[in-house]
């Protein structure tokens, strides 16, 4: 009931965000930014500032003029230098936007164009956080392979949604702030805001508005915009309201961070994997805000699902003049299994190619020697193909992560492959189209449909590797008051009718009251001093748990100790599976789920569009929470893998569009619930594996090996016309 | 300029810019949040209202191009029974809509029902086409349509 | 930053007469029909018009569907999801798949028909259909008449052929004061009607085409494209070649045909992979029409 009440108040848009809040006393906030992507601010002409307006430069800042997060930070003002267009230059704030606008027309910034960021080793001022890993000797590994590929892969930057626009309301009172924003990361939004103003956070209060669908658009976005927002109600003293314009929200908020792979493989005469090289570059932008994390998760999952000995993983990244970069679902796996489920491709394609002479060779050979039982066996000989080759390599129990830390047991990778190839047809299909193309391309004629069909297969780790705490943890405090009703506080409320029903249900029925008794809510009165955002099913995986967590310790405890009481549950790092940031060493991620995706493609001849007709998954997340929610989570995470690969293009800022309805294919879906008693990461799973899947497609199709994402209709064309 | 207009219902006179965009009239004037603050390129859809009892994107509309009309947002819309159908056959579906999108959802559904009570797979594919946003999966929101529709039949046939 | 003007002077005409006569007194104004196709700006809550606005959607005239069997004749204000309505009987068939594929619903009730014509756009969705129909649209402007005993005043119409609407660099050239008021559409059967837009990503295309049989025999074809480059690329020869033969085509003649096509395409300096496309696209439509015939349709 409660959830068909608040699903009338979202339908009816009666759900606010910071943007809608105004009193009479609010004042407009606005940033004035840089027009350039790089510069020397030479001089900045401030005529009169008229009583009503309140205006702030870099120098005015009491506190530190920087956002941080573990690992990084940005200025919040630039103060000398301009890195990116769109850079924050000053912060204005009037009584209306009209005033305030007619005041900063009047400002005037010289700037002295510097020249663009270009990455090159010797550049100090480019550099970012970097890493070497290297596991046996993959070099002479290599060198001793019977089949090697070497392959370049690069991946494209994707832009996140104007809406929700980037916005925030500040309220002052005293020395007391209030601050309303829609924010994946509440207590990083407060630590920024007491760092910037210098008071000290206990004076911090914050009322969390709905996210929309964030994909981590607004995990440090909102802490720049609310630090600039208290900046400005700082010094006016009074509340403040900013809010970005779809302009300035597209032109600031973070994107998937691009990626250029340069990578070579080889494989024994048996097939096995025997080297793997991967090298590779990010670009983080202007500054490095969770890059090292997401640098750290990229060589992870550049190692692949796959038993290897000799491993040698090198990425860095580098700086360069656009916005500080990175936050976008996945947080890197997306590009890492992109890159070796590709390369995993080719190596078989060309391990079958080899079996494929060798039968043409022994029948050959037969036939000259008139040997009928020969001939016979080789006639009987069959290639493998991705499916088969992919199970006889996977990863299983005893083997060790690129980090050094053992998989505890077998992932359920074989599980999954199976369920896919079957209800996929995967097997019979690759080799169908393969053989309709070649005959195809020997006729000359077009009778085929140009059809390919792709597999791959990855995992999705939840969580942080970096167990900071403001990134890793998370907390839930329970409280049952004396009427048996019971409040429960995290550190962040999702968006999500189906996890909050859940939680509440779960909570029900531990302590036995009614669900209604169950109230759920974010910590507005900044109780729970440190936690990491929502993100990478930290919701899902951490939140979860920590909410029967804390009901069965008040299950325990109500009838011992008198009321209110009231429990706090904190997720640390587990003594079991430890990592240490300093030395890539250890068990990366606290749970994985696994999964595998089947693409199959039809090319538009008349277009020369990829039409992916059908997906089948296959996915491992251990126990679904909610079947519906987990259906639709995979196909919309579908459609922005689809845009990523195809439909999106990173250079438009504006008028792109998203793939809409005429583009969703059929949609196979297998969850397997065994492998695990907990809920784990579902969101991720999809654009780790569709675009591999999609790629190996659309390349059995074309019979052209495609390397960089998107890939676009001229490179399909190029591709053909080159047969 | 004075806007003199019927929104949801109501009578209403706003002084302003003529070329205000209608979508901040009536959130900044009128109050009416449910109107969200989009692209402003017409094509995300966060904006929509019907004017004139015609879908349009609000942030495309200046205000001199709404006197003497009539406009109904989600707020006048979610007082009517067509209403209640959209959110029963959305929540049958198990549509799963973020807080932003959602109204502009209800009243483009809305708009194309009462156009076509018993829509085509065509009416509703396009339909869905009016909001951009990344939060929906189509094809529970195809089904959600759909439930609403006969909830809108039937509510018809009942008088 | 938005820079902020002075507010635009606003005018509604509710007749013809008043709003030319407005226009003329005001050249400079902007005449704003749906306003989707103004680009005014997304940032701020202003929209960036400079000047003086003449809104015409007061003007009732403008409005107006008219059909007799000859043509049919649309007011320039007409939005475009009114002439959907109307329905595939009497819409042409690819000015309807043209106008259903334009924008998402809110666009196509705003936007109208007049000023789709008129907005100066890279690619233009039904100006190649209404070029290939040989329709005709009405220009106005306020006319004054001095004759020797009397003062007259009237308004200037004329017809012209739509494709004279445009200059060779693809501008739309109206003279000062003018505006469009009415767009007319012969009423003539073609046996075969197509329109393809392709404008994912990649360079876009707009194909159309149309084709006459008697008796399997092509006895009119009329082909379109329409690229980033050029507006409308037409090959009248190419059309002419192919009327008086026989459908179906042969494998040679179809082969023959995309060569020269191709060899045309590239000559206007396209890419090859808008060529491929464009050939295609052709290739397709020639193979449509070399179907056995549906009786019901000629
Ligand atoms: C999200 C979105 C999607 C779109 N998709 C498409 C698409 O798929 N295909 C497409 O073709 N267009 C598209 N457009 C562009 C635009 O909507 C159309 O071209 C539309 O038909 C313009 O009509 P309008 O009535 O809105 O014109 P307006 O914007 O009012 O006017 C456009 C221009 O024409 C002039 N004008 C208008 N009427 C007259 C007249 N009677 N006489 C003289 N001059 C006149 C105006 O002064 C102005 O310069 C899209 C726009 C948006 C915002």
């Amino acid at each position: 009931m409660i959830e068909t009440k608040r699903l009338k108040e979202k339908l009816a848009g009666k759900i606010r965000f910071p943007e809608d809040i105004s009193t009479k006393r609010t004042l407009i906030g606005a940033v004035v930014r840089s027009p350039i992507d790089h510069g020397e601010i030479r001089n900045i002409k401030i005529p009169e500032i008229p009583e009503d307006i309140c205006l702030i430069t870099a120098s005015d800042i009491p506190g530190a003029n920087k956002i941080s997060v573990p690992g990084g930070s940005m200025p919040l003002l630039a103060r000398k230098e301009v890195t990116y267009r769109g850079e924050a230059v000053l912060l204005a704030a009037g009584p209306d936007r009209e005033t305030l606008d007619l005041f900063l027309e009047k400002i005037e910034i010289d700037y002295d164009p510097l020249p663009e960021w270009k990455y090159s080793e010797e550049k100090e001022e480019t550099a970012g956080p970097a890493r070497r890993i290297i596991k046996g000797d993959p070099v002479e590994a290599l060198e001793q392979s019977a089949f090697k590929v070497e392959s370049a892969f690069s991946t494209p930057l994707q832009r996140h949604l104007a809406t929700p626009l980037l916005s925030v309301h500040v309220k002052t009172e005293g020395q007391k702030f209030t601050i309303s924003s829609s924010t994946q990361w509440p207590t990083n939004v407060i630590q920024n805001c007491s760092a910037v103003t210098g008071v000290s956070r206990a004076n911090f209060s914050i009322k969390l508005n709905p996210l929309g669908t964030p994909l981590d658009s607004k995990i440090w976005m909102p802490s720049l915009v609310a630090a600039q927002a208290a900046l400005l109600a700082q010094k006016s003293r009074k509340p403040v309201s900013l809010s970005y314009s779809a302009e300035e929200t597209l032109l600031c908020s973070p994107m998937r961070i691009p990626v250029r792979f340069h990578c070579e493989a080889g494989l024994d005469e048996s097939g096995k994997l025997q080297a793997l090289l991967m090298d590779f570059q990010i670009d983080t932008g202007s500054h490095a805000m969770l890059t090292s994390e997401i640098l750290d998760r990229i060589c992870i999952g550049t190692a692949g699902v796959y038993q290897c000995r000799n491993i040698k993983v090198t990425g860095l990244a580098y700086r360069s003049n656009k916005p500080p970069l990175g936050a976008f679902s996945g947080m890197g796996l997306s590009q890492a299994f992109f890159a070796v489920e590709s390369l995993t491709d080719m190596l078989i394609a060309r391990f079958i190619e080899q079996q494929k002479k060798d039968i043409e060779r022994l029948i050959a050979e037969a036939v000259a020697a008139g040997d009928d039982n020969k001939l016979k066996s080789a006639r009987t000989r069959t290639t493998t193909d991705p499916a088969i080759w992919r199970s006889r390599n996977f990863l299983i129990k005893g083997n060790t992560y690129l980090s050094g830390g053992k998989l505890m047991k077998s992932p359920p990778l074989d599980t999954v492959l199976e369920k896919l190839v079957s209800s996929s047809d995967f097997t019979r299909k690759h080799a169908a189209f393969s053989n309709a193309l070649s005959k195809r391309e020997k006729n000359g004629g077009s009778s085929f449909a140009r059809k390919g069909i792709g597999l791959a297969t990855a995992y999705m780790g939840s969580n942080f590797l970096r167990r900071e705490r403001g990134l890793f943890s998370a907390t839930v405090i329970g409280r049952l008051d004396k009427e048996g009703r019971l409040n429960l506080t995290t550190s962040s409320v999702p968006d999500n009718y189906a996890l909050l029903k859940l939680w509440r249900q779960s909570a029900a029925d531990i302590l036995g009251i009614e669900e209604s008794m169950v109230d759920i809510s974010s910590d507005e009165e900044n109780q729970i001093p440190l936690a990491g955002p929502a993100t990478l099913s930290r919701n899902i995986t951490v939140t979860t748990r920590l909410v029967s967590q804390a009901c069965e310790q008040i299950k325990k405890r109500r009838f011992r100790d008198p009321l209110p009481l009231v429990v706090k549950k904190t997720y640390q790092n587990s003594s079991s599976r430890k990592w240490d940031t300093e030395k890539f060493a250890g068990h990366p991620f606290q749970e994985l789920s696994w999964g595998g995706c089947v693409v199959e493609i039809e090319i538009d001849e008349m277009t020369f569009s990829p039409v992916v007709r059908k997906v089948w998954y296959s996915i491992d997340c251990g126990i679904i929470l909610n079947r519906d929610s987990a259906l639709a989570e995979v196909e919309s995470e579908t459609m922005q893998a689809l845009g990523w690969c195809f439909n999106e293009d990173p250079e438009r800022i504006r008028y792109w569009k998203l793939p809409g309805i005429d583009s969703l294919p059929e949609i196979h879906i297998d969850f397997t619930e065994s492998s695990s008693r907990t809920a784990n990461a579902l969101g991720g799973i999809v654009l780790n594996t569709f675009p591999a899947a999609f790629r190996n497609a659309l390349s059995q199709a074309a019979q052209s090996q495609f390397t960089s994402l998107p890939v676009r209709p001229e490179d399909i064309f190029t591709a053909l016309e080159d047969r | 300029m004075n806007i003199i207009c019927n929104v949801n219902g109501k009578e209403v006179a706003v002084e302003t810019r003529p070329d205000k965009k209608l979508s901040a009239v009536l959130r900044d004037d009128l109050n009416l949040k449910g109107i969200r603050k989009g692209c402003g390129t017409g094509r995300c859809g966060s904006c929509l209202i019907l004017l004139d009892d015609q879908l349009v994107a609000s942030c495309l509309v200046p205000a001199f191009a709404a006197r003497h009309k009539s406009i109904v947002t989600i707020e006048g819309f979610s007082q009517t029974k067509e209403f209640s159908d959209i959110v029963t056959g959305f929540k049958e579906a198990g549509v799963h809509l973020c807080s932003y999108c959602a109204p502009a959802r209800v009243l483009s559904t809305a708009y194309m029902l009462r156009k076509h009570i018993m829509p085509t797979e065509e009416q509703i594919n396009d339909i869905i086409s009016s909001v951009q946003c990344r939060c929906s999966s189509f094809s529970h929101l195809k089904k959600g349509i759909i439930q609403a529709s006969i909830h809108f039949s039937r509510r018809k046939d009942n008088g | 930053m938005a820079k902020l003007n002075r507010p635009p002077v606003i005018y509604s005409p509710t007749t013809i007469q008043d709003l030319l006569k407005i226009y003329h007194l005001n050249p400079d104004a902007l005449i704003y029909a749906g306003g989707t196709g103004l680009l005014s700006g997304a940032e701020g809550d202003i929209l960036h018009i400079r000047g003086s606005v003449i809104n015409i959607a007061g003007v009732e005239e403008l409005k107006k569907i008219n059909r007799t069997d000859r043509y049919l004749e649309l007011g320039a204000s007409v939005p475009v999801s009114k002439v959907i309505d109307l329905g595939k009987s009497i819409v042409p068939e690819a000015l309807y798949i043209a106008l259903k594929q334009m924008g998402p619903p809110q666009i196509r009730n705003m936007a109208t028909i007049g000023g789709n014509i008129c907005r100066q756009a890279n690619t233009m969705d039904i100006f190649p259909i209404l070029h290939l129909h040989d329709c005709q649209v009405e220009l106005r402007r306020f006319r004054e008449y001095r004759s020797p005993r009397r003062f007259l005043k009237g308004s200037g119409s004329k017809w012209i052929p739509v494709s004279r609407l445009i200059d060779n660099d693809g501008k739309i050239i109206m003279e000062s004061g003018e505006i469009l008021t009415r767009i007319r559409i012969p009423n003539e059967n073609w046996t075969f009607e197509s329109y393809r837009k392709i404008d994912g990503p990649g360079s876009p295309l707009i194909f159309t085409a149309l084709a006459r049989l008697d008796k399997h025999i092509l006895t009119d074809i009329r082909l379109s494209y329409s690229t980033v480059r050029e507006k409308l690329i037409r090959n009248r020869d190419l059309e002419a070649e192919m009327i008086g033969r026989r459908v179906p085509f042969s494998g040679r003649d179809l082969t023959l045909l995309e060569g020269k096509l191709e060899a045309y395409f590239k000559g206007t300096g396209e890419s090859s992979f808008t060529t491929a496309r464009a050939s295609a696209l052709t290739i397709q439509f020639l193979e449509k029409i070399s179907e056995p015939v549906d009786e019901g349709r000629v």
